[in-house]
């Protein structure tokens, strides 16, 4: 408990904890300071002088508010004659070389500068002419940021925003105050372009029009923006933002500090991929295929044709003919009417979602370990955590604001960092241990670990003994993974492996991430059990961040898997052999259900090819591009009988589909995405869409009504409804209450806030369940195929949108194939070399590159780009794909 | 790192690599590398901003910043003469911009700020030497001349260039 100090602000008295800045103190009696070079994020610097304060009695003595902290009895005026002086000598010194073009500065109206030298009224400044005399050519120049944003330095105020934010937040640093005094200017050594993350934390900051983006650059002015609060619909973090929306068009998206979990931080997809929803390539109208081409057509026409097609196919072949695939990226009103209108209007349990395949083994995992299908803690305690695991994931690349997130735990917290991975991930240069082992052998690795926690006796017994079972089994399988038989295995070497477990068994508050999204598959379930196990002995479970973190690599991928895109699941979690959960959705339902499992996504992908499955609905779905094995996929979707696509933009496997529904983007729809802490959130409609596109939504509830199953949802807040009444961990999620940040499940009434944190008061299974796992060699090398195929994922890319938005694509416009330097000797290749890849089951041609990140015996591909047919190499049965790679 | 960067420090600055060497990954011996390197070479060579970068494992902006706000480290070698002339606030409101104004009369200037067509001087612009009350301040090689004005200024540059002249004529005559 912190002591608390008493003193007084313009003669208001205020007690705060021991501590706190003079700034704050008085931010909570609502007497508000100016301030130019403080953000909340940042550690106060103090360089922009305009928060100073007088201390009463004392001329002279004016001190910044920002970093000061509260003494016992102090006596502050904050608008003093001296203060209020010092802030206009202040402003006059800033604005001498700072041009006052307000009237063409896409800043203004959200200006720090502008509405204190307004309210100081400055206008007078005889400064301004010895500013005049100095002002070499630098401070005109005008320096492009990628394509989405320019700086301008005559702007610039020095405060150093930009900079702290890119050093203290996103660790990355690439620029810096250059010179000294006067000629001071931001940027990088000798004006270098940047090569940095192009998130725009910079830009977001920057409190002047010194830094803007391009993408509104005379476009509206921000009084004229309507700002309307949504989620992005990129990756599982769920930052929150809001849409800038002029004459019912999207100019911009702001950050803003007090919405949602993320503080008002955004990566380059968040805050500037979004100019894909006006792509000219979006889908505009329905497409049917006549005559073997695919032809515009009336919505009418489209779902006559599909009417009568599932009838036809129904009546004469049942109900377990037909099977969707729905997206990670719906909204979880949509999965759920998705899944609804399989089980309840069609009648079977064939649908799926394509993040069963990684992360849908992950929360498998922790359900039968810990009772919950879901990460452990959330996002904002892992910046408290002192020792972190980041285990098989590159957080750089899928999950941006969890990375922000242990760069201020390595900042701040002085936190050690244990980076596992199968090649050098970004974050790994900052780790206190770096673990580069062989792919596929995470479970070897973490048992290695327990092993040596065991062996030394670092276990909590107490928890364990009190919280946990099945610890004398674990015991017996763990023995076996001594650290020489585990260096065996994973190559690392043994006194690595001992370092590890000895750091994190020895932490205060140990965490563990483990991310999905990089094209890899592999024994997810067993993954997160003995990430578990490793949680559990060390007593790391259900405390302050601690846990097992498990992220979702999609915006919903949570809540697609919650919301019953499975086929073994209905909504909930509760099973379709379930008779008693059966029964509650029958009666809900008004139809009898399924009790068979259905197919998951890639058995209805062999089964099509086997001509059992006639009929697939695919919505948001690409398999031709995203799932393994090109080949298998291409001649499956030639089997079917019928392809229904609903798309945004005419993917390859649209383009094979006998009808083509256009979809509505994030932003002209409403509904809520569980992000990866469980935090559900609202998406609200900020624009209309074009004529003929529809929300998932809308098409679903079409879907219904052709098949004769009568819903009357007029808006997604009744699915919502329905939702609380079905899945208990929804039940007091309504769109009332979720308001500015959203609401963690489980949430089991209205009066239930939420839970950021499980398993504070104990495991809903009673006690957690120590399950041992065995590591299982996922295929050998061969001499054929020596090298093991990586697939990666990169930052600025997910997907369909980002490849259809012209900035990200700017950024990151090809793949490559990466080598490591000694492979590429011993291969003879040089840098841009076209090398053809083999496995198995087919081959590519892609140009390579040598990157200090690929270890040897290893190529990395990033699995975006549709054109390198990465996925003609991978199987759907083998999680590893070993290649062999050699000169075009 | 690029094969391009090692191959020049390993040719023509074969200390940078000695040097750097013993503080590899150690990000606080910046000053203590930079030091060393401008105390052997005379200067810190641009090439080789990266490669120090990269092997104290510090960003280049980071070096370049560090760097600039020293006066210590030049990036260029520093002259028989250094004229270093105050920029201060103090200064810089009593007339230093008239100082360059006449050295770039009396020497050709570029862009960097550097003398380019007389090997016997480097400029250097400073910040404040806390000489405020003698503003504007000039100080060539430890001697500082007060209250200067650009007359002054030229009549001291002429003064050493005198000097030097018959310190070359001397040598020329004993040669």
């Amino acid at each position: 408990m912190a002591r608390m100090v008493t003193l007084a602000i313009d003669d208001v008295e205020v007690t705060v904890p021991e501590g706190t800045t003079i700034l704050d103190a008085a931010e909570k009696v609502g007497i508000k300071i100016p301030t130019l070079c403080h953000d909340k994020r940042l550690v106060p610097f103090g360089s922009c002088r305009i928060c100073v304060v007088q201390v009463k009695g004392r001329r002279g003595r004016l001190i910044p508010a920002c970093f000061n902290p509260v003494r016992d009895g102090m006596e502050i005026l904050t608008s003093s004659l001296e203060v209020i002086e010092s802030r206009k000598t202040q402003l006059q010194l800033m604005l001498l070389h700072h041009p006052l073009e307000c009237p063409t500065c896409d800043q203004a109206g959200a200006c720090a500068l502008q509405d204190m030298v307004y309210e100081y009224g400055v206008a007078e400044n005889p400064l301004r002419q010895v500013g005049a005399q100095l002002g070499p050519p630098k401070f005109k120049e005008k320096l492009l940021i990628g394509t989405m944003a320019v700086k301008e330095r005559g702007r610039c105020i020095l405060c150093g925003r930009c900079v702290r934010i890119c050093e203290e937040i996103q660790g990355v640093k690439e620029i810096d105050f250059i010179g000294r005094g006067f000629m001071t200017k931001i940027g990088t050594d000798f004006d270098r372009d940047l090569n940095c993350e192009f998130c725009g934390q910079c830009v977001s900051t920057c409190p002047v029009g010194a830094l803007t983006t391009t993408l509104i650059k005379h476009k509206a002015r921000h009084w004229e923006l309507k700002k309307i609060k949504s989620v992005c619909a990129y990756c599982g973090c769920g930052c929150s933002f809001l849409l800038g929306i002029k004459d019912n068009q999207l100019r911009t998206i702001v950050s803003d500090y007090d919405i949602g979990a993320n503080e008002g931080n955004l990566c380059v997809k968040g805050r500037y991929g979004w100019e894909y929803i006006y792509s000219e390539e979006r889908l505009k109208t329905p497409l049917i295929r006549r005559g073997g081409k695919l032809v515009e057509c009336t919505w009418d026409i489209a779902l006559k044709e599909i009417a009568k097609t599932l009838r036809e196919i129904e009546k004469t072949h049942g109900p377990d003919a037909l099977a969707a695939i729905g997206s990670a990226r719906l909204t979880n009103e949509e999965a759920f009417l998705l899944q609804k209108f399989m089980r309840a209007a069609i009648g079977t349990n064939n649908i799926d979602t394509s993040g069963r395949y990684s992360y849908e083994g992950l929360t498998k995992g922790l359900k039968e370990s810990l009772g919950y299908p879901a990460m452990t803690n959330s996002i904002k305690e892992i910046r408290n955590a002192d020792v972190i695991l980041v285990l098989r994931s590159d957080l750089r690349e899928t999950h941006p604001l969890v990375k922000i997130e242990v760069i201020m735990a390595l900042n701040r917290n002085r936190a050690k960092l244990i980076a596992a991975n199968s090649y050098k991930a970004w974050l790994d240069e900052k780790a206190h241990l770096t673990l580069i082992y062989q792919p596929g052998t995470e479970v070897a690795l973490l048992n290695g670990m327990i092993h040596v926690v065991l062996e030394e006796g670092l276990e909590d017994k107490d928890f364990i003994s009190s919280q946990a079972v099945g610890f004398e089994d674990l015991k017996k399988t763990v023995a076996r993974y001594t650290p020489t038989t585990v260096e065996k295995i994973t190559g690392l070497s043994e006194e690595l492996i001992i370092s590890s477990a000895r750091m994190y068994a020895q932490g205060k508050r140990s965490t563990i991430l483990i991310s999905s999204g990089l094209g890899l598959r592999g024994d997810e379930v067993r993954l997160a059990q003995v990430a578990a196990n490793l949680a559990l002995i060390t007593g790391n479970v259900g405390k302050e961040s601690t846990g097992i973190n498990i992220l979702g690599e999609k915006n919903n991928s949570q809540g697609a898997i919650d919301m019953g895109l499975t086929p073994e699941y209905l909504p909930g979690y509760q099973r379709v052999t379930d008779r008693g959960a059966r029964k509650k959705f029958e009666l809900a339902w008004e139809v009898r259900l399924s009790p068979e499992p259905g197919l998951s996504a890639l058995e209805i992908l062999k089964r099509a090819e086997e001509g059992e499955i006639k009929v697939l609905y695919l919505v948001g779905e690409n398999p031709i591009v995203t799932y393994p094995d090109r080949t298998q996929t291409l001649r499956a979707l030639g089997g079917l009988d019928f392809l229904l696509v609903q798309e945004i933009f005419l993917s390859e496997t649209a383009q094979r589909a006998n009808v083509v529904l256009p979809a509505a983007s994030f932003a002209e729809k409403e509904g809520t995405f569980t992000s990866v802490e469980r935090r559900v959130q609202r998406v609200q409609r900020a624009i209309d869409s074009q004529r003929k596109v529809r929300s998932d939504f809308d098409i679903i509830l079409s879907l219904f009504e052709i098949m004769g199953y009568e819903v009357d949802y007029t808006s997604p807040i009744q699915v919502m409804q329905e939702i609380n009444s079905l899945v208990p961990l929804y039940a007091g999620i309504n769109y009332k209450r979720l308001d500015d940040k959203g609401i963690h499940w489980p949430c089991f009434s209205t009066e239930d806030p939420g839970s950021k944190m499980l398993y504070e008061d104990g495991f809903p299974i009673g006690k957690a369940k120590l399950i041992p796992v065995e590591y299982e060699p996922l295929g050998d090398s061969e001499k054929e195929f020596p090298m093991v195929l990586i697939t990666v994922h990169s930052l600025f890319h997910s997907g369909s949108f980002s490849l259809n938005e012209q900035g990200l694509r700017e950024l990151y416009p090809e793949g490559f194939a990466e080598l490591n330097a000694q492979d590429a000797q011993h291969l003879k290749i040089k840098p841009g070399d076209v090398v053809t890849i083999k496995s198995p089951r087919g081959e590519i041609k892609v140009k390579s590159n040598i990157t200090e990140r690929t270890p040897l015996g290893r190529v990395l591909i990033p699995y975006h780009f549709e054109h390198l047919m990465v996925n003609l190499l991978t199987d759907k049965d083998q999680p590893l794909t070993w290649v062999r790679v050699e000169q075009a | 790192m690029e094969t391009l960067i090692i191959n020049i420090i390993e040719n023509e600055f074969p200390k940078v690599k000695e040097i750097c060497e013993s503080y590899k990954g150690n990000a606080g011996a910046l000053l203590l590398v930079l030091q060393k390197i401008q105390d052997t070479y005379g200067y810190i060579p641009k090439a080789s901003i990266h490669y120090i970068a990269k092997t104290l494992m510090i960003t280049p902006s980071h070096l370049l910043g560090t760097m600039t706000f020293y006066d210590r480290f030049t990036l260029t070698p520093k002259r028989k003469y250094t004229i270093k002339i105050c920029r201060g606030t103090a200064c810089e409101l009593n007339g230093a911009p008239a100082l360059l104004e006449k050295l770039g009369e009396l020497f050709a200037i570029n862009q960097e700020g550097e003398i380019i067509n007389n090997s016997l001087f480097s400029l250097e612009q400073s910040a404040c030497l806390g000489e405020c009350d003698k503003s504007p301040v000039v100080i060539i090689n430890e001697h500082l001349y007060a209250k200067v004005t650009p007359e002054m200024l030229e009549e001291a540059i002429g003064e050493i260039l005198s000097k030097e002249k018959q310190i070359d004529t001397q040598k020329r005559k004993v040669a």
